[in-house]
């Protein structure tokens, strides 16, 4: 199968200073995304796995073009996103959407839940009539799970519950049938009781309307629901990578495996090996700054000489399943 | 999908609308400091609009004895030309209003332009304005307005031209300060994802989000425009022929109104002054508890 996207040795780094008269300054670069590989199939949704400061959110927002990266390249349809012009660029936002993370801040608060969602008719189908916009934005609330549409279309955000809107915002992401939706965390905001019922939403979404989902959660329990593929992203780079079964039952890198630790089980008396993973550095530089060498060393139990002055290339464990880890050769 | 839903749906809008305007008008009227806000507000424009029919004599003619106190026939006794302060303060109160609208309006016109274009373009275009801006605020004020009035022809047009040119500095800080933090808002960014262009994000997501924050600097505006016409026309800098709050207390200076005791001339400029600032300001904070508290929805 033909990806839809391809991602192709990405770099993405940020400055920690800004200004126009302090650039020659000192300035620490922090490398959010650095050299970073991989694609998106039709139809599948991809987990990206990593803690908070990873550069999970910078990678989200390179992919939708709301950042421009250092180097590299996204192809959609074969074209580099970062080339495309007006008309294209168009058509590019048509087909990649975009589900963000705070559903409180995501709708503009003076504007009802209809001219919300109907924004993105106005852009790409003017020709329409405001009877047939209506009817199409009842439809994509009803398909979210928001019954009955017509209550809601006149309603502001301010009258919605966190659930209530990140649904709206989810309708208003699928509305014009993109091929790729982009979802930043978007249970973290939301009840404990509401999320599975926003993923399975996500999930059925991806078989009646044949779009691809890229999910990006610091949870590994709830990518292994989620995703098709899993992603496990460390300091901005991809440490692992495959199928989510092969990752998750064969957890290689050092890091995959601490995540996996982490998972308060139901029932803690018989989890033994909750947190048996010992760190032996801490989270002391959470920033990742760029370096020679694995960016795990510091944290890595099996730490070898090597490991600090060079960067390990992926290795195939599997058909679908590549590791970054000397461990593995 | 039938009509039917569609329609009903349309009929429910509308009722939600309508409640809409009825809970913003409620919110205003209850809290006490709005509702005298309002109060002061219309009391001030009732005069300034009404003012000619309602003042009870000619304030440029002689109706009574000369330096009388308060009386029946003067509730605000007469000045040194034997002319009706009451009359003079109703008739006065329009050009006092008058100044402070048109300079709140022009300086805003000026400071939101100036401050959207800064926030929005960023980098060299923001650097550039925010310069110039710092500029003006660092120029002592009432000096220049001074040297300024002293040039310019002595008329009301030019204390407008004169207090517009120097109060929209801030308005412009404001408005930056708002678009840099609204332009990080998910929904502008939900908004550049839906592949909107970026004037309307500007003018449809990031301006109406802004208003009530400009509407209250307005009334700030208004109010220091009042308040510096007035110091100008004391010193005698503008036209001193007109009539408003400002002109009056000048001409009481002038003429000695405190050595005659006749504390009726300075006394209702001077608390109209006081009265409508404190009510203004009142208007103002209470609409901007009213933003805080919705924050919070």
């Amino acid at each position: 199968m033909e990806s839809i996207i391809e991602v192709r040795d990405l770099v993405k780094s940020f400055r920690a200073s800004r200004g126009i008269f302090r650039k020659n300054q000192y300035t620490q670069v922090v490398e959010a995304v650095a050299k970073v590989s991989f694609s998106i199939k039709p139809k599948e949704i991809i987990s990206v796995v990593g803690e908070s400061g990873s550069g999970k959110t910078t990678l989200g927002r390179l992919i939708v073009r709301l950042l421009e990266p250092n180097s590299g390249k996204i192809l959609f349809k074969g074209q580099d996103i970062f080339t495309l012009k007006t008309n294209d660029m168009l058509n590019f936002r048509r087909n990649v959407q975009m589900i963000l993370q705070d559903p409180y801040d995501s709708l503009n608060p003076l504007y009802s839940i209809e001219t919300s969602v109907v924004q993105p008719l106005n852009i790409f189908m003017k020709n329409m009539s405001r009877k047939t916009k209506r009817e199409i934005v009842i439809k994509n609330l009803e398909k979210v799970g928001l019954n009955p549409a017509e209550q809601f279309l006149q309603k502001r955000p301010g009258e919605l519950s966190g659930g209530q809107r990140q649904r709206v915002s989810i309708a208003r992401a699928m509305i014009m049938d993109p091929k790729l939706v982009v979802a930043d965390e978007p249970v973290s905001m939301l009840d404990a009781s509401l999320r599975a019922e926003i993923l399975n939403k996500m999930k059925k979404l991806k078989d009646t309307n044949d779009v691809s989902f890229m999910f990006i959660t610091h949870d590994i329990a709830t990518a292994k629901f989620m995703g098709d593929r899993i992603l496990i992203f460390y300091k901005g780079a991809i440490v692992e990578q495959g199928n989510t079964s092969a990752v998750i039952n064969n957890p290689s890198h050092p890091y995959t495996r601490l995540l996996i630790d982490s998972v308060p089980p139901i029932n803690p008396e018989k989890a033994r090996d909750y947190l048996s993973f010992k760190e032996e550095a801490g989270i002391e530089d959470q920033i990742s700054t760029s370096s020679a060498g694995c960016r795990f060393a510091n944290r890595c139990p099996f730490v070898m000489e090597r490991c600090r002055t060079n960067a390990p290339n992926e290795v195939d464990i599997s058909s679908d399943h590549r590791v970054s880890c000397f461990l593995y050769g | 999908m039938n009509n039917g839903r569609v329609d009903i749906a349309l009929q429910e809008n509308n009722a939600i609308i309508a409640s809409r305007a009825k809970r913003v008008t409620v919110a205003l009227f209850k809290s006490k400091r709005t509702t005298f806000g309002v109060a002061v507000l219309a009391f001030f424009l009732i005069l300034a609009i009404l003012g000619r029919f309602i003042a009870p004599y000619n304030p440029l003619i002689q109706s009574g004895p000369l330096w009388s106190p308060p009386s029946e026939s003067h509730l605000f006794g007469t000045n040194y030309l034997g002319q009706d302060v009451l009359s003079w303060f109703i008739i006065g109160t329009a050009t006092s209003l008058w100044v402070g609208v048109s300079v709140a309006f022009f300086s805003a016109l000026i400071g939101v332009s100036v401050g959207l274009t800064a926030g929005y373009f960023g980098k060299y275009t923001d650097e550039v304005l925010m310069r110039f801006v710092d500029m003006l605020l660092v120029i002592p004020a009432f000096p220049l307005l001074v040297i300024l009035s002293a040039y310019l022809p002595p008329t009301t047009n030019s204390t407008i031209l004169i207090l517009s040119v120097l109060s929209w500095p801030f308005m412009s800080r404001v408005v930056r300060s708002q678009v840099l933090s609204l332009k990080e808002r998910g929904f502008v960014t939900a908004s550049k994802l839906a592949g909107e262009s970026r004037l309307k994000i500007m003018f449809k997501d990031i301006l109406p989000n802004m208003l009530p924050i400009i509407f209250i600097n307005i009334i700030y505006l208004v109010i220091g425009a009042i308040v510096a016409q007035a110091g100008l026309a004391f010193f005698g800098l503008g036209n001193i022929n007109s009539i408003n709050w400002g002109t009056m207390l000048y001409w009481a200076q002038i003429e000695d109104a405190a050595i005659q005791n006749a504390w009726w001339w300075i006394i209702p400029p001077g608390l109209a002054i006081g009265i409508l600032g404190l009510g203004l300001n009142m208007l103002a904070n209470g609409i901007s508890d009213m933003i805080l508290l919705n924050q919070g929805r």
